[in-house]
């Protein structure tokens, strides 16, 4: 591999889809068990609450990409208040909104939903799209009702916001569970994120970058998830420029930012 | 800006108006994805949607089979399609077709087949078949829609909705229709048999006089002499008002067959087994429903209700060929 070929193989490398099995072995497990929620249907609402980079975003996406027919994910574009929620879900599955002079669902969503192979809504950061407080009821409203209308669909939302929270537990069914995503994993968490991520890019990419002195590094940079992703695949980033002679030593910087900064310098240089 | 390969493969017997929903739907054009943004009394008041609604709205067309509708002439510029590929794929097969206006009749499984398959209700051609009361897949008789449906564009999602919304008139139908599945079972086996017999037909000259010989019987079953004048025949809806119904019996007599439904149709085609001698009178009294004692089980019967008719007796004579003619009518001599 010649200099130019490196660096677009690392960019690749750093930029690329943050596939899941380089995650905590509790975003695993919770992957595991949505994975059955979600292909033996028990008509669960399933709320995931986190921090910003907490790994939500990227499990939900990756379900769906793991299971493109059975699950739909809503993401970006979901608008609260008065209908907007039903009008939205109407419109994603080609169904006519219906009239809600009556208040009532129509009753071709319900039907189409228990025809369709998707079996499983997920949403993403439910709470960035309130447009009324006051009207926040009828999402859950709407959640509920599908759910207990539409034999084995399966809602899997995400929200920061308390309020809707709170709302969910207000509305909640014994078949709805709610999971919090940790943001600051253990060491043991942090050397097995750190395994995985290597072995896996080195399998991906067909390479074969190795530690230095065969140990691991020190979390430096804490034990945030997203910082800890970040910083692994900076390592494995350099030491892969280093391996094909694009680096001449190895950095030590004490900021995060200050190192990722350097590596993109390199990759833009 | 399209092409075809972006497109959704169309259904198997799907009708053109189908699709052309479908394609819509998915893929919209970027003048109705602006109209679908804005309001009722805007859409109907503005001078820039006009001439699109003249275009896109297509209410009474026939956008299933006339291929060199204006509607249907935009929609292929607009997603870059050549009209040949449209007509290859979309043409009815050469039997005769339900008008537009009178279209009904449709098969709910096979509609909730298509939403499981590809997300829609899909409208199929071989819904409009005029000899074929009965689903071409799932062998039941068709079900019919409320006739004020039938100019919508989106006739199958028009069709899903009412049906979901109105979910008594589904299960009433289906009640009736399991009260005669054994007349149905009869006229099925007559429809595949007038099938085979057309299949038969050496030239189209042929072909067309067997098709007109069964649609004048089937015309005949349809005469109000034959219907009595019984509670049971209340499920057979005429697609008319009574300013049609009072009119003279000639315009009846050749309209009806259009108008009713594929349930009507069906049982149609049960009274023509009898005709053509392919039902006997055991075979009929074992598959009439005990309480529907003005069903015909016998040839004569219906003969004698006909009285005697030259004009009948004429057509009969007139579209009669060696496969199928007045010599192989059961009981003619009463006529």
């Amino acid at each position: 591999m010649n200099p130019s070929q490196a660096i677009k193989v690392a960019r690749e490398i750093l930029e690329g889809d943050f596939a899941l099995h380089y995650f905590s072995s509790e975003h695993l497990n919770l992957m595991q068990r949505l994975e059955e929620s979600i292909l033996s249907p028990k008509s669960e609402v399933v709320l995931l609450q986190g921090s910003p980079g907490c790994g939500i975003t990227t499990l939900l996406s990756r379900l769906q990409v793991l299971h493109p027919t059975v699950a739909k994910l809503f993401k970006g574009d979901i608008y609260i208040g008065n209908w907007d929620f039903v009008d939205h879900l109407c419109d994603a599955l080609n169904v006519r909104r219906g009239n809600y002079s009556k208040k009532n669902l129509p009753p071709h969503l319900f039907r189409v939903l228990s025809l369709i192979k998707c079996k499983a809504i997920l949403i993403d950061d439910l709470d960035i799209y309130i447009a009324n407080e006051g009207e926040l009821d009828q999402v859950f409203r709407t959640i509920r009702a599908l759910s207990s209308g539409v034999p084995g669909l399966t809602f899997v939302l995400s929200t920061r916001n308390e309020r809707l929270a709170n709302l969910y537990f207000k509305y909640a069914q014994p078949s709805w569970w709610s999971h919090g995503i940790r943001q600051r994993i253990s060491v043991e968490e942090y050397r097995a994120i750190e395994n995985r991520l290597w072995d896996g890019l080195n399998e991906n990419y067909s390479l074969n970058v190795v530690k230095a002195n065969l140990e691991s590094f020190k979390p430096s940079y804490g034990l945030d998830i997203q910082n800890v992703t970040r910083t692994h695949r900076l390592h494995f980033v350099e030491r892969f420029l280093l391996q094909q002679g694009a680096l001449e030593i190895l950095s030590d910087f004490n900021v995060l930012e200050e190192y990722e900064s350097y590596v993109q310098s390199i990759l833009s240089s | 800006m399209f092409n075809q390969s972006s497109l959704p493969e169309p259904y198997p017997d799907e009708a053109l108006s189908s699709w052309m929903y479908r394609v819509r739907e998915i893929l919209p054009e970027p003048e109705i994805r602006a109209l679908s943004g804005i309001s009722d009394h805007d859409r109907e008041t503005s001078p820039l949607v006009a001439p699109y609604l003249k275009v896109l709205g297509g209410l009474g067309a026939d956008l299933d089979f006339r291929f060199e509708r204006p509607e249907i002439l935009a929609f292929t510029q607009a997603y870059d399609l050549s009209l040949d590929w449209i007509k290859s794929v979309f043409s009815p097969a050469s039997a005769k077709t339900i008008p537009i206006s009178f279209r009904s009749d449709y098969c709910l499984q096979c509609m909730e087949e298509s939403i499981a398959e590809v997300g829609f209700p899909v409208y199929l051609k071989s819904w409009r078949l005029l000899l074929k009361p009965f689903c071409q897949k799932h062998g039941c008789v068709l079900q019919s829609t409320n006739a004020y449906l039938y100019d919508s564009i989106d006739f199958g999602m028009d069709i899903f909705e009412h049906g979901c919304a109105n979910p008594h008139e589904l299960e009433r139908e289906s009640k009736w229709l399991a009260k005669d599945s054994e007349v149905k079972n009869l006229s099925r086996m007559v429809v595949n048999r007038i099938d085979f017999l057309l299949s038969q037909a050496e030239d189209a000259v042929v072909h067309d006089k067997v098709q007109n010989f069964v649609m004048t019987l089937l015309r005949i079953t349809l005469m109000p002499k034959l219907w009595g004048n019984y509670s049971s025949i209340i499920k057979f809806t005429v697609q008319a008002g009574v300013d049609f119904e009072s009119k003279k019996e000639i315009p009846m007599f050749y309209q009806l067959p259009l108008r009713v439904t594929g349930m009507v149709r069906a049982r149609s085609f049960y009274l023509i087994g009898l005709l053509l001698g392919w039902i006997d009178e055991e075979q009929a009294g074992n598959a009439r429903p005990r309480d529907d004692f003005y069903l015909a089980t016998s040839a004569s019967t219906l003969w004698r209700l006909v009285g005697n008719s030259t004009r009948i007796r004429t057509i009969l004579q007139l579209y009669s060929t060696e496969l199928l003619g007045v010599s192989m009518l059961a009981d003619w001599e009463c006529f």
